[in-house]
């Protein structure tokens, strides 16, 4: 099996299988256009460090062989279930900055799959929140005058419990 | 190591495709909930919640059923058919509102920063009538309202659901109060003539009050000694029902399974059973 380097931003170099290395639709056309020969030149990821880079080679190692998405998903079956499955769960228990470092990645390196598990994990952290709570999870300033915030919840009233 | 050095990445700072992935990922509901976090987040919530009423209200393909009686009728009351007549700002369709198709951006900048919880979608009922084109009449729906010598008020019970073939969606189902001043004060053109039913201003009936009628004698000293108001009967137009479209957004989402569907087959169980019966009693005749 042919292996490939990918170049971090923090100038690591690491060697990944090719096929791992493609489930990153980025790679994978880079890797075609070039004719598919990288084995002496490292890929540079310029938005990615070593870190994150290490764990989304991780996320590929492990589902390196799961079948393509259905081409024809139904973006309304997915957008109501928040299911993600164990390995990826516990994967996903990283501190929150990581976890938005990984979402960007897997944005840039154009890994649908992960950045699907990254959106559902950040998507359960916020459901069944108060606005106060979900505030304080992610560190978010509360920037609506007390008339403004009155108003949206009066508005709103039909969604409280 | 410039990575150390750098703020901390956070929620707010994801770019905003993201976040709209990750926020449409959510219910209605809690959707709306998250809105009240922040300015940004509201208007990604809102950009989100009005992407999904524009599907729901023109792609599902739902009809709304409505039902309205006092409580004294409710074996005896017919259904409606609602049309949709379109999404509006607020609850007056006479007033300068822009449909839902040509909503303004959502602009912090602006006085009216979110229009969405104030959409109201609006519903003209008219009676279900076989003898008339398509079985639909063309009158509005109507009923008449009795309010008993003495009394202030009468209670009104009101009902709709979302009906697709082999699919039903319960909207709401409660009651409301309409009291003798407001009737009579609708019955001389007053400009107030919406209804609320149930909790909150989520659901309104805007009525169209006509032809007061004094239907029985005031009571001389009734319970409070003095001479009571008469029965009096009005006839009542139902011009539209309105509902909050973020609320039926979440209701045409939660498509839970009702007390009206359970009643449904409750009544046609026995249905089925009495055919053999009709049978025979033709054969008798």
């Amino acid at each position: 099996m042919s292996t490939i380097k990918l170049l971090s931003s923090d100038n690591a170099e690491l060697a990944v299988d090719k096929e791992v290395a493609e489930r990153s639709i980025l790679i994978k056309n880079m890797l075609e256009d070039v004719g598919g020969d990288m084995s002496d030149q490292a890929i540079p990821i310029p938005n990615v460090n070593e870190a994150v880079l290490r764990k989304v080679i991780e996320w590929c190692e492990h589902h390196k062989s799961d079948p393509p998405p259905p081409a024809d998903e139904d973006s309304d079956s997915r957008k109501k279930s928040t299911d993600i499955e164990e390995w990826d769960q516990k994967f996903m228990q990283v501190d929150q900055e990581m976890l938005f470092e990984i979402i960007l990645a897997a944005n840039y390196l154009d890994i649908k799959p992960l950045l699907d598990v990254g959106c559902k994990t950040v998507a359960n952290m916020i459901k069944g929140k108060s606005p106060e709570e979900i505030r304080k999870t992610f560190n978010i300033q509360n920037d609506f005058t007390p008339e403004e915030e009155d108003q949206i919840r009066r508005e709103n009233e039909w969604a409280e419990e | 190591m410039p990575h150390a050095i750098e703020p901390k990445l956070q929620f707010e700072d994801l770019p905003r495709e993201l976040l709209e992935e990750i926020l449409n990922l959510m219910p209605t509901k809690s959707l709306v909930i998250a809105s009240r976090t922040s300015k940004y987040i509201h208007d990604i919530a809102t950009y989100i919640i009005s992407r999904r009423l524009r599907h729901a209200l023109h792609v599902e393909g739902y009809r709304l059923v409505f039902e309205c009686y006092e409580a004294a009728d409710m074996y005896n009351h017919p259904y409606n058919n609602c049309e949709y007549t379109g999404t509006y700002i607020g609850t007056e369709s006479s007033a300068p509102a822009a449909k839902l198709n040509s909503l303004p951006p959502f602009d912090g900048e602006k006085e009216e920063f979110n229009p969405l919880p104030k959409l109201y979608t609006r519903y003209t009922p008219t009676p279900f009538d076989a003898s008339c084109q398509n079985g639909i009449s063309n009158s509005p729906a109507s009923s008449t309202v009795t309010i008993d010598s003495g009394d202030l008020f009468t209670q009104v019970c009101a009902s709709a659901s979302l009906v697709k073939l082999g699919s039903m969606i319960p909207v709401f189902e409660s009651f409301f109060r309409v009291r003798r001043e407001w009737l009579d004060r609708a019955c001389e053109g007053g400009d107030d003539n919406i209804v609320w039913v149930g909790m909150g201003e989520d659901v309104g009936l805007e009525l169209n009050v006509s032809g007061k009628r004094i239907s029985g004698p005031a009571i001389h000293g009734g319970v409070r000694g003095r001479e009571e108001d008469p029965a009096v009967q009005y006839h009542v137009d139902y011009e539209s029902l309105v509902i909050r479209a973020t609320y039926l957004l979440e209701m045409i989402e939660q498509k839970k399974p009702a007390s009206f569907y359970q009643s449904i087959s409750l009544v046609s169980q026995p249905e089925e059973a009495p055919m053999p019966t009709m049978d025979t009693s033709l054969v008798v005749f």
